[in-house]
């Protein structure tokens, strides 16, 4: 079943962990289809394997069978190399635990996907180009005056946000994201969730959202459940 | 470029990393320091060597007379002198002793050209005049010491005599001292100002203590006979040297001595070592007795005539800083060393002098050629055990220094793999961010370089920095803790040779690079490729 509106797809994907004593299956056969220009929710108990499959999905990890295929090619095909250019040039994750690099300040935090796209001789030609975007991202994330600030000197919301910025910085066509307000109070949480609907309205930003909160999930275009390793059902908004 | 980034960022943020820098530093430096000093006395060494023998030296038995052999040889290109030698041994006596000695025969016009007998000669007498000066500095001194005990039991100075003279012992003492290391006509002059003013600031101070105009008039006839004899020793000194001059200028345009034994080396005249002299009890101008195995004097030593043949006048000393050479060596004319060992118009060898040491290769190679029969030889090949000896122990030495480099790196190498353990998670973020398993790898081996090369280009500054000044530092070392690190009259030197090799420098810091890297950051750039991350993105 290959749909014009589906931009990646899993397909009887598997994921089994070597733990002692024996191996310990978590993902059991997932089929998933995203679709372009769609916030997917992706909700089930805690361990039954939601952060293990964005991962496979990202290409942060490898299915022990199965397969992702995303615009119609398949990931397994591809090589390390070839897969690190893939979440280079298209894809962008947000992290529960932010997960900002320590000895650099915001705005650097935002710039590494753009210095890790971009050739050494290359860089020392866009760069001026690229600290313009940075520093725009992080304006537009209401961070203008925290450009210069090590992840320490902020907040959890501030720190999420110049995550978001990070994750945008090299214009992806999918955002992966991992419980993003798993660490947040409410307000905050309502604040990064805007964000993120927010892009989705104005330019149509694939979105894959892993999270526990039921009224995320509700807000989104569509909802998986995960239950044992399989998906149990796919609904609508 | 991010990986440049990273490595930077993150060995900036760790303090531990500039330890490793300082580790790798401090071998470079090291490793300098002792090879610039190596190679400086080496090179002396070789020096001294090279000075008794003669840039070539060839033997020759064959049928061609020693005019024939020396036309050839003078022929050759680069050759620019040559002079013949004939060795023995010989037992000499003097009034104090005897010893064994080489004795050597040669035409001192000649022979001056191809060594440095001439100058040897030369820093004998100098070294002489600066011993003969510490002495009677101390002469000196001994007579203020009795003027002032007088005028301190006469009661016209106030407190103990002894008290009073410290300073003035003291501030000598490193004058003397000085005078008894190596002698060059500089030294020697500046040792002459300073003892001087040892003296007069010395009289300055004792002065301005006492009121009573006996003592003063007592200490300004003191004052008085230290000029005098200061005066003399400055008209001394400045006669030695315009001798020494003379004479140098004179070997150069082939000539001989101009010392109190006129033309030496005529007849029953010999220059000996120096350290030969205290041995035998002689001075310069005293006679000794000379047997050889082939002499009359050692069959018939009734014969008063004989005894009295076998009779030669020390004409002068030498020097070579070779402290082999000067107790064992004996110079004589030729002629004379023929006729003391019935070896008549025989010659032992040809010492052969060379427009630029870098042609003795090939200068020994013509000779062969044109002197079928002739065996030639460089100096250094003719010392090869020795300068195999040194080259030994300068590479033992090396290597045992590099070792200070290996810890460095294994230092580096705990610096790193903590790095990584630490990072995981970054190296994680990276990922996700887009890089790939190798460039994230490299991150470290980067780490590596930057530290190698921070760490050896810092060390090779603090060595050549150290060596240009290093015996401005052993200067600093004597004066805070009185140690002498460098003591000059043990190595016949007046400050510590070094030379600073340009492919030697490259021969120290590019291994230590290639060595630190490989052996530092190597290893954690391969565990960060094989590192799990997947795992680290999950949890905080
Ligand atoms: N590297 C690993 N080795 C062994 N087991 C693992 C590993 N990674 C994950 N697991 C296990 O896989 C299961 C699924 O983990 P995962 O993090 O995907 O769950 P999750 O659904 O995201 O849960 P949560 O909602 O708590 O984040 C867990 O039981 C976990 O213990
Ligand atoms: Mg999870």
């Amino acid at each position: 079943m290959q749909d014009d509106r589906t931009i990646l797809k899993a397909v009887e994907v598997t994921k089994d962990f070597p733990i002692e004593g024996g191996i310990l299956p978590v993902l059991k056969g997932v089929n998933l289809d995203v679709h372009k220009g769609e916030i997917l929710a992706i909700a089930g108990k805690s361990g039954v394997g939601k952060s293990t499959l964005l991962h496979i999905l990202g290409m942060l990890d490898v299915p022990s069978s199965g397969s992702v295929v995303y615009d119609g090619s398949d990931l397994a095909k591809l090589s390390t190399a070839g897969r690190a250019e893939v979440r280079s040039r298209h894809f962008g994750f947000i992290f529960q635990f932010y997960h900002l690099l320590p000895e650099f300040n915001a705005i650097e935090n935002v710039l590494m996907p753009a210095m890790i796209g971009t050739g050494m001789l290359k860089w020392f030609a866009v760069r001026g180009a690229m600290r313009k975007r940075a520093r725009m991202l992080l304006e537009k994330a209401g961070l203008g005056e925290r450009l210069r600030h090590r992840p320490s000197q902020l907040s959890g919301g501030e720190r999420q946000r110049v995550a978001i910025a990070r994750a945008l910085m090299n214009e992806p066509k999918i955002l992966f994201c991992d419980e993003p307000t798993g660490n947040l109070d409410s307000k905050t949480s309502a604040e990064i969730v805007e964000m993120i609907w927010g892009l989705n309205r104005e330019s149509g930003l694939t979105t894959i959202i892993v999270t526990h909160d039921e009224s995320i999930a509700k807000k989104a275009t569509r909802t998986a459940r995960m239950v044992d390793g399989k998906m149990v059902q796919q609904s609508s908004g | 470029m991010y990986r440049f980034a990273i490595a930077l960022r993150y060995l900036r943020s760790r303090k531990i990393t500039y330890l490793s820098v300082i580790g790798v530093a401090v071998g470079v430096a090291a490793l300098i320091i002792v090879m610039a000093v190596m190679e400086g006395f080496e090179e002396d060494f070789k020096d001294r060597i090279r000075g008794m023998l003669s840039d070539v030296v060839v033997r020759y038995r064959g049928e061609k007379s020693f005019e024939e052999v020396e036309k050839s040889i003078l022929s050759v290109e680069h050759v620019t002198a040559a002079a013949p030698r004939l060795r023995g041994m010989a037992l000499v006596m003097g009034p104090g002793g005897r010893g064994a000695v080489e004795i050597v025969g040669i035409d001192v016009s000649k022979e001056v050209r191809v060594s440095k007998l001439a100058e040897y000669i030369i820093n004998s007498r100098v070294t002489g005049m600066a011993k003969d000066l510490a002495q009677a500095i101390e002469a000196l001194e001994m007579h203020f010491s009795f003027r002032t005990a007088e005028l301190a039991r006469l009661g016209l100075l106030p407190g103990k005599a002894g008290e009073r003279l410290k300073p003035l012992h003291e501030s000598l003492r490193e004058v003397k001292s000085r005078l008894s290391k190596e002698g060059s006509p500089d030294l020697i002059g500046g040792q002459i100002r300073d003892a001087e003013q040892c003296f007069k600031t010395w009289l300055g101070d004792t002065s301005s203590a006492i009121a009573a105009p006996d003592a003063r008039s007592a200490l300004s006839g003191l004052e008085e006979g230290m000029e005098t004899f200061f005066r003399a020793r400055r008209a001394e000194f400045e006669e030695t040297r315009r001798r020494a001059e003379a004479d140098l200028a004179r070997f150069e345009s082939g000539g001989g001595f101009d010392s109190p034994f006129n033309e030496p080396l005529e007849g029953r005249e010999l220059v000996m070592g120096e350290e030969l002299l205290p041995h035998l009890r002689v001075a310069r101008g005293d006679r000794v007795r000379l047997y050889t195995a082939g002499s009359k004097g050692l069959s018939s030593v009734e014969d008063e005539e004989d005894l009295a043949k076998s009779e030669f006048t020390v004409a002068g000393t030498f020097r070579s800083r070779m402290y082999k050479s000067d107790s064992k060596i004996v110079f004589m004319p030729i002629r004379t060393a023929q006729i003391l060992q019935a070896k008549e118009g025989m010659i032992s060898e040809i010492g052969v002098k060379v427009d630029d040491q870098r042609n003795a290769e090939a200068v020994k190679r013509a000779i062969k050629e044109v002197l079928p029969g002739a065996d030639a030889q460089t100096w250094a090949e003719k010392r090869r055990s020795l300068i195999a000896a040194i080259n030994l122990e300068k590479g033992f030495l090396s290597a045992v220094l590099f070792m200070i480099i290996v810890v460095a790196a294994f230092n580096m190498l705990g610096t790193f793999v903590m790095m990584v353990t630490e990072k995981t998670r970054d190296l994680g973020i990276l990922k996700s961010l887009g890089g790939s398993t190798a460039g994230i790898a490299s991150i470290f081996f980067l780490c590596g370089v930057f530290v190698a090369t921070a760490g050896s280009a810092i060390g090779a500054a603090a060595g050549l920095l150290f060596v240009d000044n290093i015996n401005e530092i052993e200067g600093a070392v004597h004066s805070l803790t009185g140690i002498t690190p460098f003591p000059r009259d043990v190595y016949y030197l007046d400050s510590i040779p070094t030379i600073v090799n340009p492919a030697d420098v490259f021969w120290i810091v590019f291994p230590t690079v290639a060595v630190s890297v490989l052996l530092g950051s190597v290893f954690p750039a391969i565990k960060a490729a094989m590192l799990g991350t997947e795992h680290a993105l999950r949890y905080e």
